[in-house]
């Protein structure tokens, strides 16, 4: 194994397939894809609904795993590792974006952005905690539950949470799919503040928020059709 | 960590219905096995009490026709270590229906035998007064509360012998609450007393005795009359406790029943609790929580709700027990002997088994879930369905695994066809692997539903019918646990009501006489002559027969023996299981034996096969012509001419008296006219149907326990169907709150949820039949057969399946409408607020 160096990609896709069963049939998703995804670097991937977008932020994650081909993270060939294994990266590498902010309902506001600390094992929590509250704007609203916190305030909670462990790689699954305009320009803008020179992966359906990307990535039944360049 | 802890225990807060539900399933289900357990015990231990109080740890008694004369000699010339009783029953009016027991002691010589009586506790006081004052008795204060009676007071008594008056001279102080148990409804008197009440003079009910090792029993018995005979006491306990063991062993098969339910209700409880959190522990999961901090959460929180559960169930349980206790003390006084078994006997076995259960058991039943739960892919965590369609694919592994477990079961069952254990085992894997077969006949019976629910209900039903369908796997098992709850209660229905029928033909057919005279069963002398010469000479008798009960020594113990003759009709009343090819009346009343099937079952005797009894020291043979249906002795008796009797044994005593009536003449006025007229003291005077009603009466009283458990496990099922119903419910909140939204009436909402519990209750109930009906047939087959030694005709009561199907879609319509009514009241707007 060799050290990552910082022109290396931190996310290598290599022929990978996927596929649902959907009762009695099977459903193929993505198609022998291939992608490098550069370190720093904020990539978009765009696509209808159905082409695949989330199974493919899954499959980076290491929540789900391909059929065939392999997803690299850094230097670890994740459908090669072991449950546990991946499940130290994406605690240690990765912070996820949910379109639908999957918070916890049972915690506080600053509990849900505390919790990656937590799991990381990281001193000196509330300080991190109090900062990025602060950058996402909500720090007055850290004792409040999820459920009344408005959609655009529950989803900048969530990117707080992706962020407050400092990880390489961000993943954000449509992260303002579920807001209105206005709101999804304020939570893009929060997350463009956040995520500073760390690497993000963004799947939406959207050409405007993708125009925000380094770099664009059309997927189209199940396969890349060229990767664009935006900025 | 912390965190994760955290958030995994509000999640309990933010559902706390879900949570207590999860606590009353699991402790209901403790409760049950725990009072059941309770009452076995405790009434065990009363049993056993009473016996070591009234008998005292003795090794060897006598039995037979001791004379006064004989104990002086054992006592006094040989120097043995003895003890004479005189008892029996006495009744008083002050006792209304309970009977007395008067116990005959000779106290001096009880104070210094080395065995530990109770007696011995009587103050030096009262023992004086005992001896020195005639017709005195001592009874404890328990007693004397109980009857209203003072120190000092007169207490008219009667028994077999007439009517006498007792003076209580003073309070027994018991030296624990056992003895005080047993010594209830006791009158302690002195020898002579006892004697003279009931009409013993010069003989002795018993002598007990204490032999160490030197003693030479042998030489005992060579020296003893031919009537008398010397037993082990410790074999004698065996036996009588033998009695009480086939209703224990009942007892014990309907906790076992309790605790299948209990069981399928804690997997269904501890499944629920770690399912319902699939979204939550997919999101964590998705976050970096690992399978070990979801599997380490999971086992705490099951380990709490088994803890708490554990306590409540404890609790719940000993105040169960006291009821049951009532109902078990009820049984066995009715069956077997007058015992009042309300201690409630908490043992530290029955500790540790609420633990295990409460504990142990709910945790390792919750290990399936916790394992599937953790190991699912985070993204399939927060996409349910995807689960649930593993679920369904695993129902045909679930078949063979059920075809598997019924083939073991049924294996067992017929290797050993002797054994109670080995037979509920088996029974136990039958219905298990029924069970198994749940899930693909809830698929294949939806499937079938399906279009006749469109027909008749529109979208709304097959609604229904698919969110019913939306957890398979969840479904099914609800689905299981109230099915073998409603089971259980089929099968002891049917069971109870098989049995009831089969003892109701046999009593119509055995009770051929028009009126019977009765004796009470202690009395030696049985019906006095006059009235035998009365029965004689009254006007409307076309005849009569006479009958004796006795118990006569065999090889092992003592057989009971009813000498009968009471015609040949009546003896065409016997229902033979087999029988001789011969003429039986004939050979029977030419010196042959007919046997009850439970003794031919506990003895292996077939027909050819001989009896033999003792007549003294010399063994008489009875070869066995016939097998008779019986169900009025567990232990079987062996019933002989009245004839033969009288010219083996030399006894003309008298037990009962049958009367066959001339055609057309009143029954009551020969009744009325005989009770009149009798002279026996105590004897009883029947009707037919008085006495057919009687028995059914002492039937259904020692039945009654049965169906406060069969209520019990209808109980545990409900909670476990409210419980599940309210999971499935809570899950779709979401979809009823939007179908409020879009223009669906309270009304309407209430009507799909309750429709789809409604469903299930109805597949639950369809499901229990057959799994009901064979648990009936194997408790009748293999159970009763085996610690009865009874065959009884299983009867397929309609009422009792309709019954069973009615009940299961009623409570789970309760269930739904209880949970669906908190859900679909809510406004829209309120329940679409906050939901994710």
């Amino acid at each position: 194994m060799t050290e990552a160096t910082e022109n290396s990609p931190i996310v290598v896709i290599k022929d990978v397939s996927k596929s649902f069963l959907e009762g009695d049939n099977c459903r193929p998703v993505l198609s022998n894809i291939n992608a490098h995804f550069k370190r720093g670097s904020f990539h978009a991937v765009i696509g209808r609904s159905g082409s695949g977008k989330s199974t493919l932020l899954n499959l980076i994650a290491g929540i789900d795993l391909p059929d065939s081909g392999i997803v690299q993270i850094n230097e670890s060939v994740i459908n090669k590792i072991s449950e546990n294994e991946r499940t130290l990266l994406r605690r240690n590498t990765m912070g996820f974006i949910f379109q639908f902010f999957n918070l916890i309902p049972s915690l506080t506001v600053q509990e849900n952005v505390r919790l990656p600390l937590d799991l990381v094992g990281i001193d000196n929590q509330q300080e991190r905690v109090t900062n990025i509250l602060e950058l996402v704007g909500l720090k007055d609203r850290r004792n409040d539950y999820p459920e009344v916190l408005s959609g655009g305030e529950q989803q900048r909670v969530a990117i707080a949470r992706a962020v407050v462990h400092e990880p390489e790689l961000l993943l954000a699954d449509e992260p303002t799919g579920n807001l209105d305009y206005d709101t999804a320009s304020q939570v893009l803008e929060v997350l463009r503040d956040a995520v500073q020179q760390r690497t993000l992966i963004l799947v939406t359906h959207s050409r405007e928020i993708a125009s925000h990307a380094d770099e664009i990535w059309p997927l189209r039944y199940g396969s890349f059709d060229y990767p664009e360049s935006e900025s | 960590m912390k965190i994760i802890f955290l958030s995994w225990f509000r999640e309990i807060l933010r559902r706390p219905t879900l949570t207590i539900l999860s606590i009353v399933g699991v402790a209901l289900g403790i409760a049950t096995v725990v009072a059941v357990d309770i009452a076995n015990e405790s009434a065990k231990r009363s049993f056993l009490a009473a016996n070591e109080t009234i008998s005292g740890s003795t090794t060897h008694r006598f039995t037979g026709r001791i004379t006064d004369e004989l104990y002086r000699h054992l006592r006094v010339d040989l120097g043995l270590d003895v003890t004479p009783v005189v008892e029996g029953l006495i009744e008083s009016d002050r006792s209304n229906t309970t009977q007395l027991r008067l116990y005959g002691v000779d106290l001096l010589a009880e104070i210094s035998a080395s065995s530990n009586y109770a007696w011995r506790e009587v103050s030096i006081e009262n023992a004086a007064t005992l001896l020195s004052n005639p017709f005195t008795v001592l009874v404890t204060r328990d007693t004397a509360n109980s009857l209203g009676w003072s120190v000092g007071q007169e207490i008219p008594v009667s028994s077999a012998d007439g009517d006498f008056k007792l003076t209580l001279i003073g309070l027994l102080e018991p030296a624990n609450p056992l003895q005080a148990q047993s010594l209830r409804f006791v009158l302690l008197t002195d020898i002579a007393t006892a004697q003279s009440v009931l009409g013993k003079q010069g003989y002795l009910s018993v002598i007990h005795a204490l032999f160490d090792e030197s003693v030479q029993i042998n030489s005992i018995e060579a020296f003893l009359p031919d009537d008398v005979y010397i037993e082990s006491q410790i074999g004698q306990s065996d036996s009588q406790a033998a009695l009480t063991r086939a209703f224990q062993i009942n007892l014990t098969a309907l906790g076992l029943l309790a605790f299948m339910v209990a069981m399928f209700l804690i997997y269904n409880t501890t499944s629920f609790t770690i399912t319902r959190r699939q979204r939550h522990i997919g999101m964590i999961r998705a976050l970096g929580a690992l399978q070990r901090d979801i599997v380490l959460c999971a086992l705490l929180e099951v380990l709490i709700i088994g803890a708490i559960a554990t306590i409540i169930g404890l609790l719940v349980g000993i105040q169960l027990s006291t009821f049951l206790l009532e109902l078990v003390e009820q049984s066995i006084a009715t069956l077997y002997f007058p015992i009042l078994a309300d201690i409630t006997v908490l043992s530290f076995v029955t500790i540790v088994k609420a633990i295990m259960l409460g504990i142990g058991a709910t945790i390792l039943l919750a290990l399936p879930a916790i394992r599937k739960i953790s190991s699912t892919a985070p993204s399939i965590a927060i996409g349910r369905s995807q689960v649930e369609t593993q679920s369904t694919d695993s129902g045909s592994k679930l078949f063979v695994i059920g075809c598997s477990l019924a083939v073991l079961g049924t294996l067992v069952l017929l290797g050993n066809q002797q054994s109670i254990v080995l037979g509920f085992f088996g029974i136990f894997l039958v219905v298990i692997g029924y069970l198994q077969l749940i899930p693909l006949m809830t698929d294949g019976l939806k499937r079938l539903l399906r279009p006749i629910v469109k027909r008749i209900f529109g979208v709304q039903g097959v609604m229904a019918i698919r969110a019913f369908s939306s957890r398979p796997g969840q479904t099914s098992t609800t689905i299981a646990v109230l099915c073998l709850a409603l089971s259980a209660t089929v099968g002891v229905d049917i069971m109870v009501s098989s049995f009831r029928q089969t003892v109701d033909e046999w009593l119509t057919s055995r009770l051929r006489g028009d009126i019977y005279i009765t004796t009470p069963s202690q009395s030696d002398s049985g019906l006095a002559s006059v009235d035998v010469e009365l029965l004689e000479n009254l006007e409307g008798i076309a005849s009569f027969g006479l009958a004796k009960w006795a118990e006569i020594p065999d090889a092992s113990g003592t057989t009971t023996v009813f000498a009968v003759d009471y015609g040949e009709n009546a003896f065409n009343g016997f229902q033979f299981k087999k029988k001789a090819d011969v003429d039986l009346w004939r050979e029977f009343n030419a010196g042959a034996a007919i046997v009850s099937e439970p003794y031919a079952y506990r003895n292996s005797i077939q027909i050819g096969d001989t009896v033999d009894l003792f007549i003294g020291r010399k063994s008489v043979q009875f070869p066995i012509v016939g097998v008779f249906f019986d169900y009025s002795s567990d232990q079987g008796i062996v019933a002989i001419h009245r004839d033969t009797y009288v010219r083996l044994f030399n006894d003309h005593t008298i037990s009962s008296a049958a009367i066959f009536a001339k055609p057309e003449t009143d029954l009551q006025t020969i009744a009325d006219t005989i009770e009149q007229r009798v002279l026996t003291p105590r004897a009883r005077v029947w009707r037919n149907q008085e006495l057919h009603d009687a028995s059914m009466q002492i039937f259904d009283q020692t039945f009654a326990i049965t169906y406060v458990l069969r209520t019990l496990a209808i109980i545990v099922a409900f909670v476990a169907v409210l419980s599940a119903l309210a999971t499935l419910q809570i899950e779709r909140e979401r979809e009823l709150v939007v179908l409020r939204t879009i223009g669906f009436t309270v009304r309407q909402n209430w009507s799909i949820a309750s429709f789809e519990t409604g469903v299930m209750g109805l597949l639950a109930g369809i499901f229990s039949l057959p799994a009901g009906i064979l648990m009936a047939w194997l408790l009748i087959w293999v159970i009763e057969q085996r610690s009865f030694g009874w065959t009884m005709k299983m009867q397929l009561d309609p009422l009792i399946l309709i019954g069973a199907v009615t009940l299961s879609v009623v409570a789970a319509l309760i269930a739904g409408a209880i949970v669906a009514w908190r859900k679909v009241r809510k406004v829209p707007a309120m329940a679409l607020q906050g939901m994710d």
